[in-house]
């Protein structure tokens, strides 16, 4: 067996982030960080990136396919004609030593030059008054004095000193390769010290400590957003659900007055997922900002691609009394191929009108309080149900005034099973499912826009240019132009004509 | 004597009015500029023609790689991304440090950067790129 055998000894390291105890480190300038096993310089640089990934530390040490002394690659110093050990050297990760004979093979690559040494020491974990690594003051235990100056391979083997033999504290084990006069360079292979791997990669290869883990998930607790609950461990974003402002126009399929407030919503989705990464629970959250209609319009929100078998249970939906509600036992919407979840039945059933046509879209009020519906998906985490973050795919969308059948998404996102085709291609609406476009006219004008972030909606009545008129110049040059359209900083609103709610910036 | 004193008379309610109506046509100006409406062609929605191919979103979407590299241990800690104040996670996990991994991000186009990190390493990406890939090698020491 060749190498640095980093034997495991008895020692018990809880540790969330190291979890085998008996792997058996080698430091033989073999094994490539790259997928690809390169040779040549670039297979040197790999294979030294694969031993300072794990914690090997090098000054002035390359790796080479040139001579090596076992195998393809071998370590090996610049030209050794310097007697400092500061000079050309190797330190070891942090271990816990154990007890025998420290090996190594080394070799010289010409014969020539005048003393040629490899120093051996130990660095003591030093926190208080160490370097930035920790390591304290090297101490040296050993010399190997290349009595001939030649290339024949010499095989090192030394004792571990008793000092630290057997050592509950972590050490690092530090070759130096040194000497005067000549060029010839030093090369090494096949370093073996009995020893506990202690470094963690993942914390700067410090010394491991013990990371807290209350609930034993795997999670250190630092991490974990849930540290007494082993069933979750992360809350993330959903991709497309950032916080953002949906604004929709309900006339669909006939043409509207964009001013895009017939719906006007904040709206952002989240899920929670488990130490497997696999989601347990999404919460969608939803803040009625404002309806500038005559229409009772509810909200939904479909998981494109994911059927209904994959939920657990669906709670907090806000459901009046309209009729055409039908949820299925875990309460996601019957008869539908994927699952959809109904967020409100009704704007009614979540804002009160405080009199005047519309709620918050007239300048001079009366203004209601918005209000939030926070709904929460839970998911089956059995490993044939279980889903990841990136399966899911949101598409929220308006049903209109009460008719099942009459759906409007945001552009180019699907209908549900529950959406009537027969009004495809009707009125201005002119999408193609054959192509997958929807919800957009010929000109391709959507009849609702998302927008990340939270931004302030449209005054009744007045054309959503009026408030943004950059929105023209960003969706004619097809977003390469203002693309933050929306954004206040830039001077790009009129705001007299938009109405700002309490948070809205 | 006295038509010199005329003079200079009217010429300081000449130049009084003079630097009233600079002033004025200064504020005028400055009110102009900060009006949003200049340049934009179309003043209604419904004038807009767009391609096709434009999907209204303001969001990117990037990929994001960790490349993997092999360690003496198994070794797992948790990789985040996240905006750069911390507030938005686009994607937490378990990751093994030896396993690549792969997602799709989709992140708002106002959002300049993202903060990537595994372990006790941190990386900031700027995101008007397709992709990201991120290793934890260190500098490397000589």
């Amino acid at each position: 067996m060749k190498k640095l055998l980093l034997s495991i000894v008895a020692g018990l390291f809880i540790t969330a982030n190291i979890h085998a105890q008996t792997a058996l480190p080698i430091l033989n300038c073999e094994t490539s960080s790259s997928p690809i096993n390169n040779g040549g310089s670039r297979g040197a640089t790999d294979r030294r990136n694969y031993d300072i990934a794990n914690c090997w530390t090098f000054g002035g040490v390359s790796y080479t396919d040139i001579g090596a002394i076992s195998n393809f690659y071998s370590a090996q110093s610049g030209q050794a004609t310097s007697l400092l050990v500061t000079s050309f050297w190797i330190k070891s990760p942090w271990i816990k030593p154990g007890s025998g004979n420290i090996t190594l093979k080394a070799k010289l690559t010409a014969s020539n030059g005048t003393v040629r040494k490899v120093h051996i020491a130990y660095l003591p974990y030093d926190a208080v008054t160490g370097n930035s690594a920790k390591e304290g003051t090297r101490v040296e235990f050993n010399v190997y004095d290349f009595t001939t100056i030649n290339t024949t391979v010499n095989n090192l083997s030394i004792p571990i000193p008793a000092a630290i033999a057997n050592s509950s504290v972590p050490y690092k084990i530090m070759i130096s390769l040194a000497g005067s006069g000549g060029n010839s360079r030093i090369m090494l292979d096949d370093l073996t010290i009995p020893s506990t791997y202690f470094a963690d990669p993942l914390n700067s290869c410090l010394p491991q400590v013990q990371i807290l883990d209350k609930d034993g998930d795997g999670v250190a607790d630092a991490d974990d957003a849930f540290p007494e609950d082993k069933e979750k461990a992360y809350i993330v974003q959903i991709p497309n659900a950032t916080p953002s402002t949906l604004m929709f126009e309900d006339l669909w399929p006939a043409t509207g007055d964009y001013d895009f407030n017939d719906f006007v919503a904040i709206y952002q989705a989240k899920a929670i997922t488990n130490a497997n990464n696999n989601v347990v629970e999404v919460i969608i959250t939803t803040q009625l900002n404002a309806v500038g209609a005559s229409f009772d319009n509810g909200f939904a929100v479909q998981f494109d691609g994911l059927s209904p078998i994959r939920l657990n249970m669906v709670n907090g939906s806000v459901l009046g009394t309209s009729k055409w509600i039908e949820l299925n036992e875990v309460g996601s919407e019957q008869n539908q191929d994927f699952a959809n979840i109904i967020i409100f039945d009704k704007t009614s059933s979540v804002l009160k009108s405080a009199g005047g046509s519309g709620i918050n879209v007239n300048p001079e009020g009366p203004f209601v309080k918005p209000e939030t519906v926070e709904v929460t998906v839970e998911f089956n985490t059995d490993k044939e149900f279980a889903i990841e973050v990136k399966d899911l795919k949101l598409n929220p969308y308006i049903i209109v005034n009460g008719q099942r059948e009459v759906e409007v998404h945001l552009p180019d996102y699907a209908p549900t099973n529950l959406a009537s085709k027969k009004l495809f291609g009707t009125g201005v609406d002119y999408s193609n499912p054959e192509k997958g476009t929807y919800y957009k006219t010929k000109n391709n004008l959507p009849f609702a826009i998302k927008v990340e972030g939270l931004i302030p909606h449209m005054v009744e009545k007045q054309d959503i240019l009026t408030g943004y008129p950059k929105l023209a110049d960003w969706a004619k040059s097809e977003g390469q132009e203002y693309e933050n359209w929306y954004d206040a900083d830039k001077g790009f609103r009129e705001n007299k004509l938009l109405i700002y709610l309490e948070g809205i910036k | 004597m006295k038509l010199k004193t005329t003079f200079m008379k009217n010429l300081i309610i000449l130049s009084v009015f003079a630097l009233i109506g600079l002033t004025s046509c200064k504020k005028q100006m400055n009110e102009n500029q900060d009006l949003p409406n200049n340049g934009s062609s179309a003043k209604k929605f419904n004038e807009i023609k767009t391609s096709e191919k434009f999907d209204w979103k303001t969001t990117n979407e990037l990929t994001f790689n960790y490349v993997g590299i092999p360690t003496i241990q198994p070794v797992k800690t948790t990789l985040t991304i996240s905006s750069e104040d911390g507030k938005i996670v686009f994607y937490a996990g378990t990751q093994d440090m030896s396993s690549n991994f792969q997602t799709k991000l989709v992140v708002p186009t106002n959002m300049s950067n993202l903060v990537v990190k595994y372990g006790a390493v941190s990386k900031t990406y700027n995101t008007n790129v397709s992709i990201i890939s991120f290793d934890i090698l260190p500098t490397l020491v000589d």
